[in-house]
């Protein structure tokens, strides 16, 4: 089957070669767009970099992030904190913005993501999967996990003169979590989760 | 009104059938329609997508009118956001207002150059470069006279790349109201800009989300 694409930046159609090499990318020849990149196994990398981060995550939230020491007071925090004092503090719109653009939405593309990386890997027929995978294609301007981080690392210098500061298990489960999550970004573009969502269903 | 007169004839464009429309070799001069969503290839006449279902357009419609709508909105909440403080420090009863780029100066003050550089990068660079990149990429689209298609693509391309990255600003004052409550020494609380600079930055996210690069293309040079 000729198998055609239109590029999502110029329209342009463009006859799909029969497969990407691997380190090779895939671009419009006409706007120089980047369509996708070969890998060799992607479907088995984003499925162990899901896992992977999922772990990360789950680590980022339950530990100690930064302690710190101000005359002689010291006191831990969580990365949940950075959301719950907002709340408490009433500031509801900062508090949802920062949960659901650093974890709310981290979160489910990762789920939404195994929801189809599964069934695919097992040979399976997926229910539902273009609805997911649309889900999918939504959330991936709104994750700001890598954002989030450098925000962290601006606050810590900032406070840096003020505080004795000591870093948490959370805090380097969090780069790894971030580090992992912005290569499986990178891994999983539009061309590639489209073409397992149709080789899934 | 001149910018009315463009406006429809740039947005009218797409819904009048023909050939010359749309750029040569273009999926919607040969008849076929690229999803959005899923960028399947559907026959023009189909209303909705054969693989994911979704409804077909080949272009987004009304993509200028709303690109700009958005801008404007965004623009109208930048003015609080540099009016207002972004956060308040209370240190030992007196309070420190700081706007956005009153915090810029006082990092330079302190002599914390690289703070002061990422904050100023992300939170004034970057807002003022994407308005007047989506700004321009409109009057692109609406003018009659040529355009550099390829220069103006990779400028859309930058423009979505760096739109999350000014929300640094209000990343960093939820982080220093999140670590800063130690005792009664010192708190602070986050001010109007900040929620004004969020509303900017999703409001920019959104309108640059709405513009089609494939209207760029279709003009005739």
């Amino acid at each position: 089957m000729s198998k055609k694409i239109a590029c999502s930046g110029c329209d342009l159609l463009i006859q799909l070669p029969p497969q990407v090499g691997e380190h090779n990318k895939l671009c419009c020849p006409r706007c120089q767009h980047t369509i996708t990149r070969g890998h060799p196994n992607a479907l088995g990398y984003a499925l162990s970099i899901v896992f992977s981060s999922l772990m990360a995550l789950a680590l980022s939230y339950n530990f100690v992030f930064i302690a710190f020491e101000v005359n002689a007071q010291s006191r831990e925090i969580s990365l949940i904190q950075a959301t719950l004092v907002l709340y408490d503090q009433a500031y509801y719109f900062l508090a949802a913005l920062v949960l659901i653009l650093t974890l709310v939405c981290p979160l489910l593309y990762l789920l939404l993501l195994l929801r189809v990386l599964i069934p695919l890997k097992l040979g399976m027929k997926g229910q539902r999967l273009t609805y997911v995978a649309t889900l999918i294609k939504r959330l991936v301007p709104w994750l700001m996990v890598d954002v989030f981080l450098i925000g962290v690392l601006v606050a810590l210098i900032k406070m840096w003169s003020l505080a004795n500061l000591s870093f948490g298990l959370s805090f380097w489960a969090y780069i790894l979590f971030v580090l992992q999550f912005s290569y499986l970004l990178y891994l999983v573009d539009q061309f590639k989760l489209w073409r397992w969502v149709n080789d899934a269903r | 009104m001149m910018l009315d007169n463009q406006l429809s004839s740039a947005l009218s464009k797409p819904e009048i059938d023909g050939e010359n429309l749309y750029s040569e070799g273009s999926a919607a001069a040969n008849g076929l329609v690229s999803c959005n969503v899923c960028h399947g290839l559907s026959d023009s006449g189909e209303e909705y997508c054969l693989d994911c279902g979704s409804k077909l357009a080949v272009r987004i419609k009304h993509s200028v009118q709303k690109t700009l709508a958005l801008l404007i909105a965004s623009v109208i909440f930048y003015i609080p956001a540099n009016l207002y403080p972004i956060m308040q420090t209370k240190v030992l009863g007196s309070t420190l207002e700081n706007s956005i780029l009153s915090g810029v100066l006082l990092f330079l003050e302190e002599g914390a150059y690289f703070v002061a550089g990422v904050i100023f990068v992300a939170s004034i660079i970057i807002p003022i470069t994407k308005m007047l990149a989506i700004y321009w990429l409109c009057r692109s689209v609406m003018s009659s006279k040529p355009i550099k298609r390829q220069e103006l693509t990779k400028l859309y391309a930058l423009t979505e790349f760096i739109g999350k990255w000014s929300m640094i600003d209000v990343f960093v004052v939820a982080i220093l109201v999140a670590l800063i409550q130690v005792g009664n020494l010192m708190t602070i609380t986050p001010g109007l800009a900040a929620a004004s600079f969020a509303i900017v930055v999703i409001l920019t996210m959104c309108s640059a989300q709405c513009f089609d690069s494939r209207l760029l293309w279709d003009k005739a040079q």
